[in-house]
């Protein structure tokens, strides 16, 4: 199944999840509802707040419950986007301006923490202490990923462990959050909230390892920014670190450095797509894959637990 | 006088205490390599105690409220550190500013695990709203073009005293809270008048918020505060809040007679 078409099944709650999104900032500051609804207007696929649903499907399944953490967890998410375009110095995401080129740095720093207090006080909504215990650990590993991100930024002799760990920080746990979540506001067993937890662990973890390929191989418009920025902004990633193993052509990676223009990074680009770094990391990807099927087959076979094989299907096979 | 010795050596006792506390949870040393050393607001610090030690909370559920409520307000002053220009070149400039939106992420996140900690949801949510609020008054002042002191005056008393008065409107402990507002309130403006001050000084192109801070109504709201904050102290039980009060109401009145010095106001 197609992830259109998974959407297509949700659709009237996805809706619902959109419009409730929309409604959710209500500043009395004109200037930060703007910053706020631009941010939430370049969009994205929604894959959080799809988790929640999906996962909430195995308890007791009240829209008007679940959109709570749905539509929390894709407001954390928004708001550690605008605090990463500050970070990254980004004036584009998703073809758009993003609130700190439109505005600046301290308005988007402002309107990302803005966000992110709403999307607690959303959440607040479900009162069982849990859900902000999990919540919470995962919005500070999070912001630790982030931190050993900038850290570890042009450090060439890094090994796979640094950057796995990094990715699950960095990635993986907002997922399994938001898959643990939508379970526990449910109200399902911790047997099973726990094993979506890891469903989603192994997911994201995927997730993450191809939008690293993806970095490589999709081209400037699908990306929305020039291909090879991750390697550019010194951030390495699966495919460089199997491409480090080349000691030729880990000498030229190892040369990488922020003033390089992209016409001369274009042709390391194209030697670490053909040292076959590209496929080993896929290979990567896909064992965390199979590991998330492997779970899904520990969980009661229903309609939602394929559901959730088919988008962790579509994940793996996504081009862009 | 021998037990008003020994309050203040109590509260400053339990503030020195805090103080380790809260620099044992954001110290690290590799941010802190590169950011300013977070401040721990020892005013702010001693408000919160004031209002928190005498409510029916548990030691243990105490120490995560104080040490939440402080974290929370680091990771706010944290983010007021965020630079907009800089040298393109400058990559120590451009690290700068992504740990010091960074470390704001990570104590904002500590603020958060400690409190769920407490298991007290609707304080989570009493709060969230109190930091909505918090930077919807900072966008508007940054933002701000022609600033009334009626304006400056109350996005300045919404930035630095909404989590205290959330904090002893939820525990019901609202008795002092307008002599802790104007304590609060007084302190902010000391720091933009000493701001003021050394900008003038070094003759650099100030905010365009400070215009309205050297009229009238500006100096007159000054005084107004500082006159409440007088009488206020007279009633103030702990005489370490009473000492902090005094040394923030002699600021005030020290910067106010230096600026008067320097024909700075219109």
């Amino acid at each position: 199944m197609k992830l259109p078409v998974l959407y297509k099944i949700f659709k009237q709650d996805i809706q619902l999840i959109e419009k409730e999104l929309k409604s959710s900032i209500q500043a009395r500051s004109r200037l930060l509802q703007n910053a706020s609804v631009h941010t939430l207007k370049a969009g994205g696929k929604r894959i959080r707040p799809v988790f929640v649903l999906l996962t909430a499907k195995f308890g007791d399944y009240d829209i008007e419950r679940i959109k709570y953490p749905a539509v929390a967890l894709e407001l954390i998410h928004s708001a550690s986007l605008v605090h990463d375009d500050v970070i990254d110095q980004a004036d584009l995401r998703r073809g758009s301006p993003t609130v700190r080129s439109k505005w600046d740095n301290k308005v988007a720093t402002y309107t990302g923490d803005y966000i992110f207090a709403r999307a607690q006080e959303l959440m607040t909504q479900i009162d069982n202490p849990l859900a902000h215990k999990v919540l919470a650990k995962t919005i500070l590993e999070v912001s630790i990923g982030e931190i050993e991100q900038i850290k570890d930024k042009y450090n060439y002799d890094q090994n796979l462990r640094d950057y796995l760990t990094r990715i699950k920080r960095k990635t993986a746990l907002l997922i399994a959050a938001s898959c643990q979540l939508g379970a526990i506001s449910a109200g399902v067993s911790e047997t099973i909230h726990k094993k979506l937890f890891l469903y989603g662990y192994y997911v994201g973890m995927s997730f993450q390892i191809i939008d690293d390929v993806l970095d490589f191989t999709a081209t400037e418009k699908e990306l929305g920014k020039p291909a090879g920025s991750d390697l550019w902004q010194g951030n390495i990633t699966l495919p460089v670190l199997y491409a480090l193993r080349e000691p030729i052509l880990a000498e030229e990676i190892r040369k990488v450095h922020a003033d390089m223009s992209h016409e001369e990074l274009r042709p390391i680009l194209e030697k670490i797509k053909k040292s076959g770094a590209i496929e080993k990391s896929m290979e990567v990807s896909n064992r965390y894959l199979n590991k998330a099927f492997a779970i899904l087959k520990e969980l009661p076979d229903t309609k939602n637990t394929r559901y959730l094989y088919d988008i962790a299907e579509f994940i793996g096979k996504r081009n862009y | 006088m021998e037990v008003q010795v020994m309050r203040v050596e109590s509260a400053g006792k339990k503030i020195v205490q805090y103080e380790r506390e809260i620099r044992s949870h954001i110290y690290d040393s590799f941010v802190w390599r590169h950011i300013e050393e977070p401040v721990i607001d020892e005013d702010k610090l001693a408000v919160f105690l004031a209002i928190l030690s005498h409510s029916d909370v548990e030691e243990q559920s105490l120490t995560n409220y104080i040490l939440s409520i402080m974290l929370m307000q680091i990771a706010l002053d944290t983010h007021e550190n965020v630079t907009n220009d800089m040298n393109k070149e400058d990559s120590h400039e451009l690290r700068k500013r992504q740990l010091t939106i960074l470390a704001g992420d990570y104590y904002s996140g500590l603020y958060y695990h400690i409190l769920a900690r407490t298991e007290d949801v609707s304080f989570i949510k009493e709060f969230s709203r109190g930091i909505q609020v918090i930077n919807e008054s900072k966008v508007e002042l940054y933002r701000s073009k022609e600033a009334s002191a009626e304006f400056l005056f109350s996005h300045m008393e919404s930035i630095e005293t909404v989590l205290a008065e959330k904090t002893a409107a939820y525990f019901d402990r609202e008795c002092n809270m307008s002599f802790f507002k104007d304590f609060l309130l007084l302190k902010r403006v000391n720091q933009e008048l000493a701001l003021l001050e050394s900008l003038e000084y070094r003759k650099q192109e100030v905010p365009s918020y400070y215009s309205a801070m050297l009229l009238p109504p500006f100096l007159n709201g000054v005084e107004a505060i500082q006159n409440r904050m007088e009488k206020g102290i007279q009633a103030v039980e702990c005489e370490d809040m009473a000492n902090r009060a005094r040394k923030v109401l002699a600021e005030s009145r020290g910067h106010i007679n230096n600026m008067m010095e320097k024909g700075l106001f219109g």
